[in-house]
């Protein structure tokens, strides 16, 4: 527990990460509806011809939600332009390790998550006091202390500034947590995905994300209790 | 009803769940996940815990919350595209 998180990280990061996963990421599936497999599919032949000319044609295709995704975690334009660029890098040396057993997007989704996560350890933007490691994980369902645990007001709030004060609360949970929610309640990846990703066991990342939606309805009580009263 | 309620409760006692038992199956009983047996047991435990039910009812409305309003849309600003095929030229094409 008191175990720091960077050791854990470090195997987070691996780069055996990028090569053919068979998850898929569901977020990812539900915003493409058009998804032009054959033109992913010839995108991925012309990268792993090495043509150059094939990495614009990706930024073209799919820069804009691999940017989403990278301000995702960085909550950050500058650092979320970084994150798309380290994993253009990436793409451009990884390709000959995606084998297709995923999709392609859903690769790119992966090492997009998997640059920002690496960004994130390299600026040490979150204290990394809890242990990553899934075997060592997480007494049991006990509530993070939140840095600053201002809930939300008795109030029903709405729109723009309900979801400003949700997305504090997320950004104020520690890492791993903060990574797990973003990866599960928002962004949809499945438990076994997010395991393969972080490269910890299901039960461990069901435990933190236990722990950390329990922290969050901590904050978040005040306003549930008021939105109940209403209706 | 009520005093069916009571009896089932009364009979369900020394196998039945309490509240701990909420804590400890909380996350599957919100994913849907849980052994439909174990999660008929549990429910059984709400029908009669009131303060269960707010946990589960609180715990289930964050998880949507955060499902529904945590996600920081944000438009690539226009100017990045250009920048990023910049980038590819400067690192992929001289490769």
């Amino acid at each position: 527990m008191a175990a720091t998180f960077n050791c854990g990280l470090t195997r987070m990061m691996g780069m055996s990460l990028l090569g053919g996963a068979t998850s898929r990421f569901s977020a990812m599936k539900s915003s493409e509806p058009t998804t032009p497999n054959a033109n992913d599919a010839d995108l991925v032949r012309r990268l792993k011809q090495r043509d150059p000319d094939a990495m614009e044609a990706l930024v073209r295709a799919h820069g804009s939600k691999l940017y989403g995704v990278a301000f995702q975690f960085m909550r950050n334009e500058t650092a979320a332009q970084d994150v798309v660029q380290e994993a253009l890098l990436s793409v451009w040396h990884k390709i000959a390790t995606f084998e297709g057993r995923s999709s392609f997007t859903s690769w790119l989704y992966r090492v997009t998550a998997n640059a920002a996560l690496m960004k994130l350890r390299k600026e040490k933007r979150h204290q990394m006091d809890v242990s990553i490691d899934g075997n060592k994980d997480d007494d049991a369902y006990r509530p993070l202390q939140l840095e600053d645990a201002r809930p939300l007001p008795s109030g029903v709030l709405q729109g723009e500034e309900l979801k400003a004060r949700i997305q504090s609360a997320i950004d104020r949970l520690p890492e791993p947590y903060r990574s797990v929610v973003l990866l599960k309640d928002v962004e949809e990846f499945s438990l076994e995905e997010i395991a393969e990703l972080t490269r910890a066991s299901v039960p461990a990342v069901k435990s933190r994300l236990h722990r950390a939606r329990l922290t969050l309805r901590e904050a978040l009580l005040p306003y549930l209790q008021a939105r109940a009263e209403k209706n | 009803m009520h005093i069916l309620k009571k009896i089932l409760r009364w009979f369900a006692r020394p196998f039945g769940y309490h509240c701990g038992h909420t804590e400890k199956l909380l996350f599957d009983y919100a994913e849907g996940t849980l052994d439909p047996q174990i999660a008929a047991k549990l429910d059984l435990h709400l029908s009669d815990c009131p303060r269960c039910v707010e946990y589960v009812r609180t715990y289930r409305a964050t998880k949507d919350l955060c499902c529904h309003h945590g996600k920081a849309a944000r438009e690539m600003p226009p100017e990045l595209e250009k920048k990023l095929c910049e980038f590819i030229k400067e690192n992929m094409k001289k490769d």
